[in-house]
């Protein structure tokens, strides 16, 4: 836990070949009923919350899933927790096979898999002190027997997210909201886990204190080897905690790729608004804002075709006939749309300031209606 | 320090203007100062952004504007707080209403909290346009103007629709619609994007431009992002622990910020061009409470370039080139001999982005 022991990444050894968490085809679908009574010759609208999403996470990695409110993020972080019973698909995660575990043994296994989520005062009690908070967890995975044990192992966890002994006789309303995140980071972590699910865990969090819980979350996977799947709305904070980025729009991957590649060259048209509605802190970029028109529709009534194309500058008719399938277009780099820009505009030129330094780039921009 | 502001502000004419704002609370037999000589101008047609953490009084500072501190028995209210001729901080509880929601509207972050639950939003939109307007087909018209001038699309079937039937993004929307239904000069703008995604926050920002373009509308805009300042306001004011620690317009403070705190609140934005860098540039520690702030510069602890001067005298509002930086070091900073926050430096990975 100390720095200095880097080395943790390294030590899961053999293992380490075969990815830590393997989604394949998973699909999560919610059938909606209007009434009490099942209308006749109507079939129930079906929201398409997860559909057909495959991606693995290697041990020690990040993977970061970007996508707006409604693109069925959260709920395949809560089909991963086993919080949701998916339709189908298949899960592997650390080698077994995770959705078929029941019972006690899935009791067991879930401390491998721990959340945090983005409200920290809603995921603590708010009667129970920081350190009993933490034992309970212990507690709750038979972990730790005595009581002192676990006194002992939350003053470490504590610790070792830059927390003082001294908070666990605190209450969570008595902290800050970054300490607050803190606490919950410490509690998913006392476990032992091999993976966090982080559900837009710095979105509410002001933006200073959003760098300092990155920065713990990087350093702890460099010490502790833990691997993420770092669930957020916007690409920015993802950016610098994630080795692959995979977007989502309504219940599909439409992007995918090593970080650095998925901001120096966005393909998908989405991709590149969600690139360009992340405010720059200089106010000689000049960005065109609210690029992105509307909102994500309604996920019972999905576009035909490519679910994207409604709010789409490049559409064209084909869009609206066939639905692009998740193709590679480069190294590790897979799109989901049939006019991926695959040049090599950077998102550094779609930003780039009107000062000139880029003039091709920002026509590229203008060109697009 | 009143003077050099007054020197320093915008060209526009001033709409709003505070001068030496104090709020106090009191607990325990002791008033504990929460927002401490705060004075800014806010000019006609312009774009003000108060930027801040979290406890740094911009949200305090809004709520004593429009008179909501009042009611609270334990708030003193201190200052100047001229609008339009007349001073909010003494006129009569009658003359303050008529300025609430008519000459100056204001939205805020959670938009679910601020619309009530079981009431369509048109009929919200239409109480606010009801204040100005008694003719009822005048009413409709307005409302189905508001609503379509904000942008919510099918403003015929939206109106009928309540808060939990639309998204987040719609719900600031109608906020901002029952807001401008007064017509106000100024929108106070409460961190109006915080809760919202990125690409909806940005949309909602361009919307504030465009009113402020189409009415020449004042706008007041809180926010802890300085991606969202730098982004959207004309002028920026940074607060700390109450006080006002810098100020300028928005090119120059971003092009030469002299507050350690500024500069650690810019760098602190994860961004999505230039470098990726290993570590976020975070500021170390946090703000203090209002009870026990530090001696001298309320900086100091978390300050990596603090010096014995800074543990001791609490550093006045002054000139520094483009802007009003309150900071012992200010100078040293602007001719380079210092450089805060310098040990986090940017390391660009290997493919990345140069």
């Amino acid at each position: 836990m100390t720095a200095g022991a880097v080395s943790g990444a390294s030590e899961v050894g053999p293992e380490s070949a075969s990815p830590l968490l393997e989604v394949r085809h998973l699909v999560k679908h919610y059938r909606l009923r209007r009434g009490r009574l099942p209308a006749k010759g109507h079939p129930a609208t079906v929201i398409r919350a997860v559909d057909d999403v495959t991606f693995s996470i290697d041990r020690g990695k990040t993977l970061g899933l970007v996508g707006e409110s409604g693109c069925g993020k959260s709920t395949l972080g809560r089909v991963l927790l086993r919080l949701e019973k998916p339709n189908s698909g298949e899960v592997a995660f650390d080698g077994d096979e995770w959705l078929k575990k029941r019972g006690n043994e899935l009791r067991h296994s879930r401390r491998n898999l721990q959340a945090i989520y983005q409200d920290p005062l809603a995921s603590l009690d708010p009667r129970n002190r920081v350190a009993g908070t933490i034992s309970e967890a212990l507690e709750a995975h038979g972990l730790l027997a005595g009581r002192k044990e676990r006194r002992e192992r939350s003053v470490e966890v504590l610790e070792s997210v830059g927390l003082t002994a001294e908070i666990g006789d605190r209450y969570p309303h008595e902290l800050s909201g970054g300490q607050r995140q803190r606490v919950t980071i410490a509690r998913a972590i006392s476990v032992g886990p091999k993976c966090l699910v982080c559900d837009e865990a710095v979105s509410a969090l002001d933006v200073s204190v959003q760098a300092q819980v990155l920065n713990l979350l990087r350093q702890l996977q460099e010490t502790l080897g833990i691997s993420y799947l770092f669930i957020s709305h916007g690409l920015a904070a993802v950016r610098h905690l994630a080795d692959e980025i995979a977007v989502m729009y309504l219940g599909r991957i439409v992007e995918s790729a090593p970080a650095e590649q998925l901001f120096s060259q966005p393909a998908h048209p989405y991709t590149k608004a969600l690139l360009a509605s992340v405010p720059v802190p200089d106010p000689t970029v000049e960005q065109v804002q609210g690029s992105l028109r509307g909102e994500v529709p309604s996920a019972t009534e999905l576009p035909s075709g490519c679910r994207y194309r409604l709010r789409c500058p490049r559409a064209e008719s084909i869009c609206a006939e066939v639905e692009p399938d998740l193709v590679s277009s480069g190294i590790q780099h897979a799109v989901a749309c049939h006019f991926p820009d695959l040049g090599h505009r950077t998102s550094v030129d779609l930003l780039r300031s009107r000062s000139g330094e880029s003039s091709a780039a920002r026509n590229g921009i203008e060109e697009r209606p | 320090m009143t003077t050099i502001l007054q020197e320093h502000l915008s060209d526009a004419e001033p709409l709003l203007a505070v001068r030496d704002l104090d709020v106090q609370y009191r607990i325990a037999e002791r008033d504990v100062d929460l927002v401490k000589g705060v004075s800014f101008d806010v000019g006609v047609g312009e774009i003000v952004c108060l930027v801040g953490e979290s406890g740094s009084g911009k949200s305090l500072t809004a709520n004593a504007l429009l008179g909501l501190l009042r009611r609270n028995k334990r708030m003193t209210v201190r200052g100047r707080l001229e609008f339009e001729g007349s001073d909010l901080n003494t006129i009569s509880n009658g003359s303050l209403r008529k300025v609430q929601g008519r000459e100056i509207g204001m939205i805020f972050q959670n938009p679910a909290s601020a619309l009530d639950p079981v009431i369509p939003i048109g009929k919200q939109i239409a109480e606010a346009v009801a204040r100005r307007r008694t003719e009822r087909a005048d009413i409709r018209r307005r409302v189905i103007e508001l609503v379509d001038w904000v942008g919510i699309s099918d403003p015929e079937q939206r109106v009928k629709q309540f808060p939990h039937e639309i998204s987040g993004g719609m719900c600031q929307r109608a906020a901002i619609a029952i807001a401008l239904a007064g017509d106000p000069k100024l929108l106070i703008a409460d961190e109006p994007t915080t809760a919202l995604d990125v690409t909806i926050q940005a949309q909602i920002l361009a919307l504030l431009k465009q009113i402020r373009d189409d009415r020449r509308m004042s706008v007041l805009l809180i926010t802890h992002d300085m991606g969202v300042a730098a982004q959207t306001a004309d002028r920026i004011i940074v607060m700390y622990a109450g006080s006002i620690v810098e100020a300028g317009p928005t090119k120059e403070f971003f092009a030469h910020a002299g507050h350690p705190y500024s500069i650690g609140l810019i760098n602190a934005v994860p961004r999505v061009d230039g470098a990726r860098a290993r570590r976020f540039s975070a500021i170390p520690g946090s703000m203090p409470e209002a009870r026990n702030r530090p001696e001298g510069c309320a900086f100091h602890p978390r300050c990596s370039i603090a010096s014995d001067r800074c543990r001791e005298e609490t550093p006045e509002l002054r000139q520094t080139g483009t802007q009003l930086t309150a900071c012992h070091r200010a100078d040293e900073m602007l001719s380079g001999l210092v450089k805060p926050w310098s040990t986090q430096a940017v390391v660009p990975l290997p493919g990345g982005v140069t």
